[in-house]
């Protein structure tokens, strides 16, 4: 449960941090580079998302011997 | 108290799903589709020490062991094709949803079609 | 232990950073108004106490901001040494030597360099109408560099801070 609470809490940071990055770069006229961040931090976000889908497809799988 | 955390661990969730969602809804949905992986995870554990007895009793009652594979096949595919089905549908994608349990109707259907075999075959044993 | 500390490297180098670029786009308008500033003290040299151009670039050097000072001290410096370099020869070496310590942009450069063209080459009035149009033009680029400054400063300090936040949120 403790390392389950950390990766959310990890991904709504870099969720707020990619937020505020976003308006920040929307600020300052850089709309480019403000979609781009908000791409890479959905991107690195989809990468820890999809390991814990594969670790429960994984987990589900020999739970219910679907093989 | 395994409840207490679980619901915390939600309600936490659920509140930063909510922030996050004004700012950045793509993101509040991969945050709701990990919380949903983390509460499934830990609930596993326990449905594993369930099946684990169920197959025990079937070895006892001497119910041949294809039969109980099937079903927690069945009862896999259905926990799976729910898990995707609502993750699609808290994204908006209704008709993506419905897919999804279409197809884990059919490959649910597929894998019962033994145990049906099997039930017409006792049938017309019965009826000779 | 050992993870805070490294995490808090990693937001300090990363906010340091910010900082340093955000204050190399304020100085930019400082430095261009510096210039002006001193470009006028040129030309009051020039015209009205009509002081030799090595004297007029040395008194200038003493006066200015201390941040445009060099440019002119080593104009001043070549000159003086009298190796038979004429103004425009000195002039464009101290600007080699001056841009790239300073945060100035080639725009601005230009503008610098088309000085040297006309330094000690015509009479009083001409050069002083040169320095007054040089003058203009950098006021154009003040206007211009606080414009970018404005809006760059405060972006570059969040975006190194956010930036060592991120990858240490990532890293850990």
């Amino acid at each position: 449960m403790g390392a389950n609470i950390d990766i959310i809490f990890k991904i709504a940071g870099v969720g707020i941090l990619t937020a505020v990055l976003h308006a920040l770069l929307k600020h300052a006229g850089k709309e480019e580079q403000a979609h781009l961040a908000t791409l890479a931090g959905v991107a690195i976000i989809l990468m820890w998302v999809i390991d814990l889908l594969g670790n429960l497809f994984e987990q589900v799988k020999t739970v219910f011997r679907l093989f | 108290m395994e409840i207490t955390q679980i619901v915390g661990f939600a309600l936490v969730a659920a509140v930063l799903v909510i922030i996050l969602r004004q700012y950045k809804p793509e993101i509040a949905l991969l945050v709701s589709i990990a919380a949903g992986v983390a509460l499934f995870l830990v609930v596993l554990g326990k449905i594993g020490a369930v099946i684990e007895i169920l197959q025990d009793l079937s070895r006892r009652a001497n119910v041949n062991m294809v039969y109980l594979g099937a079903v927690l096949k069945i009862v896999g595919i259905a926990y799976i094709a729910d898990f995707g089905a609502q993750v699609c549908r808290d994204a908006g994608e209704g008709a993506l949803a419905a897919k999804i349990e279409l197809a884990a109707k059919i490959l649910i259907l597929v894998l019962a079609i033994p145990i049906v075999m099997a039930v017409l075959e006792i049938l017309m044993k019965i009826l000779d | 232990m050992f993870k805070v500390a490294g995490a808090l490297l990693v937001i300090v180098a990363a906010g340091a950073f910010g900082f340093l670029v955000a204050r190399n786009y304020a100085r930019r308008p400082r430095e261009l108004r510096a210039l002006q500033s001193a470009l006028s003290l040129l030309e009051t040299e020039i015209v009205y106490a009509a002081t030799p151009l090595a004297e007029a670039l040395d008194q200038v050097a003493r006066r200015a901001d201390p941040c445009v000072a060099g440019l002119f001290a080593r104009v001043h410096a070549t000159l003086a040494s009298r190796v038979g370099t004429t103004a425009q020869e000195a002039w464009a070496t101290a600007l080699d030597g001056y841009y790239p310590e300073s945060c100035l942009k080639t725009e601005d450069l230009a503008v610098l360099q088309s000085i040297g063209q006309m330094l000690g080459a015509s009479d009083r009035q001409d050069q002083a109408k040169h320095l007054r149009l040089a003058g203009e033009r950098l006021r154009a680029q003040i206007v211009k560099a606080e414009e970018e400054a404005h809006h760059n400063v405060r972006l570059w300090r969040y975006l190194g801070l956010f930036a060592g936040l991120a990858t240490v949120l990532i890293l850990v």
